[in-house]
């Protein structure tokens, strides 16, 4: 069994940020770590495809597209 | 691997009994059209490629940009090299790229899908090398190695 | 310390789960697993059979999927985890599971959880398609391991997947999952997703 070494990282947050982290992690059910973990999943999945050239669109109830221009 | 959550071996060797005749495969739904799996030497090459340039560029510490005005080539080009499997790049490019690397300029080719390759042992060297495309921004000792194990294939082979 | 069924011996055999499918295993499959699985399936073809009845019944309707051309492209990419199961020298499994997948069902609708991808086991482990089949066991332990990897994620054990023919009374009775029916957008599979619950039933169970 290998396990991956893991490293840490010391985290300097606003008090606004902080309220945000908190604020994700209450209400997903996840600790502040797994939701900081989960976002970073997030922003290479995301940045992988668009680096692919696939776009990101956020579709509205009434299927209005308009196009995530996060990254 | 370790976790608070694992069962005992007990539960395992329990479970496993109980599963025994169950079949377990998952994954996407069974599909009569689809193209035999490729055999090694179907497979394209320009993973391991992408993989010897950018290791190569990385070990001599250098950008894509400097790599790119060393070769006098296109730094799209050499871009699309690295991150695109389906990029073929020009054959005056493969043939810079093998000379920075020092390597046969054939079989650069072949990696580059410039030239057939029918050799299953220069396929398979070429995907054992490629499965190690792990994006990691500094170069490993794992990563020299493999660099260094795949380099020193190509060149026995002039 | 894991281990698998030896059914050739009778014995547990101790296993090796690596958190991430390796170049070897991935010559394992090309080079071992590969051959027995395509012939039979070329064999179904030339006999006009293949369908996804016979190859079910040959343990075999797997047998196109590109392991080392997902493990290449999934390389280095945090959305997916992958594990390879070791036990007498040789590869015998291989789990790929997509760490960024939300629930369906109406109790944990959204919320996080594991899901899991693909799995496959070697084809000497096969019952239906070889006579004596090597190791049992290698399905349980990555699926297990799925539920395992959401408990440590803090995702409290939610796991999604979705099971070829064949396989739903496991799911269904054995690993005591939800089925959420027929997915239309996955080839009519049935869908299954375990509750926190259900994953604390299960890992503290002692007999059934």
């Amino acid at each position: 069994m290998n396990t991956a070494a893991k490293k840490t990282l010391t985290l300097v947050l606003s008090d606004v940020e902080m309220e945000v982290l908190d604020s994700l992690s209450s209400e997903k059910s996840l600790s502040k770590t797994a939701v900081l973990r989960q976002a970073l999943r997030l922003y290479q999945t995301v940045d992988i495809r668009q680096h692919r050239g696939e776009k990101l669109f956020f579709e509205s109830e009434s299927k209005e597209k308009a196009e995530l221009m996060l990254l | 691997m370790n976790s608070k959550h694992r069962p005992n071996s007990q539960w395992y060797a329990r479970m496993i009994q109980d599963t025994l005749d169950d079949d377990f495969v998952i994954g996407p739904p069974f599909d009569a059209k689809a193209k035999e799996a490729a055999t090694p030497a179907e497979q394209p090459l320009t993973v391991a490629f992408g993989l010897l340039v950018k290791l190569s560029r990385r070990a001599k510490r250098l950008s894509v940009e400097e790599l790119a005005e060393k070769l006098s080539v296109e730094v799209d080009e050499l871009q699309h090299i690295e991150h695109e499997p389906e990029f073929r790049a020009r054959p005056r490019t493969i043939s810079k790229i093998a000379n920075f690397c020092d390597v046969p300029v054939e079989d650069v080719m072949k990696l580059a899908g410039a030239a057939v390759s029918n050799d299953a042992s220069f396929n398979t060297h070429a995907l054992k090398f490629a499965a190690h495309s792990d994006d990691m921004a500094a170069l490993t000792r794992e990563e020299q190695e493999t660099l260094k194990s795949f380099v020193r294939y190509l060149r026995d082979q002039e | 310390m894991l281990a698998l069924f030896n059914r050739h011996t009778q014995q547990m055999e101790t296993a090796d789960l690596l958190d991430r499918i390796e170049a070897e295993d991935v010559s394992s499959f090309e080079q071992r697993w590969l051959p027995p699985m395509q012939a039979k399936r070329e064999e179904l073809r030339q006999a006009g059979k293949l369908t996804l009845e016979e190859a079910t019944r040959w343990n075999v309707a797997d047998a196109h999927w590109e392991w080392p051309a997902k493990v290449r492209n999934r390389a280095g990419q945090l959305q997916w985890a992958s594990y390879a199961l070791r036990c007498g020298g040789d590869t015998q499994g291989l789990l790929f599971l997509n760490m960024v997948y939300k629930c369906r069902h109406p109790e944990q609708l959204k919320k996080h959880m594991v899901y899991v991808d693909l799995v496959s086991t070697a084809p000497w482990n096969r019952p239906r398609l070889v006579p004596n089949p090597m190791y049992g066991g290698i399905g349980t332990v990555l699926v297990t391991e799925a539920i395992i990897r959401s408990l440590d994620e803090g995702f409290e054990g939610r796991v999604g997947l979705h099971s070829l023919p064949g396989a739903e009374s496991l799911y269904r009775q054995k690993f005591k999952m939800d089925c959420l029916g027929p997915d239309s957008a996955y080839g009519n599979l049935l869908y299954f997703e375990m509750t926190p619950q259900q994953a604390a039933a299960l890992l503290s169970s002692t007999g059934l």
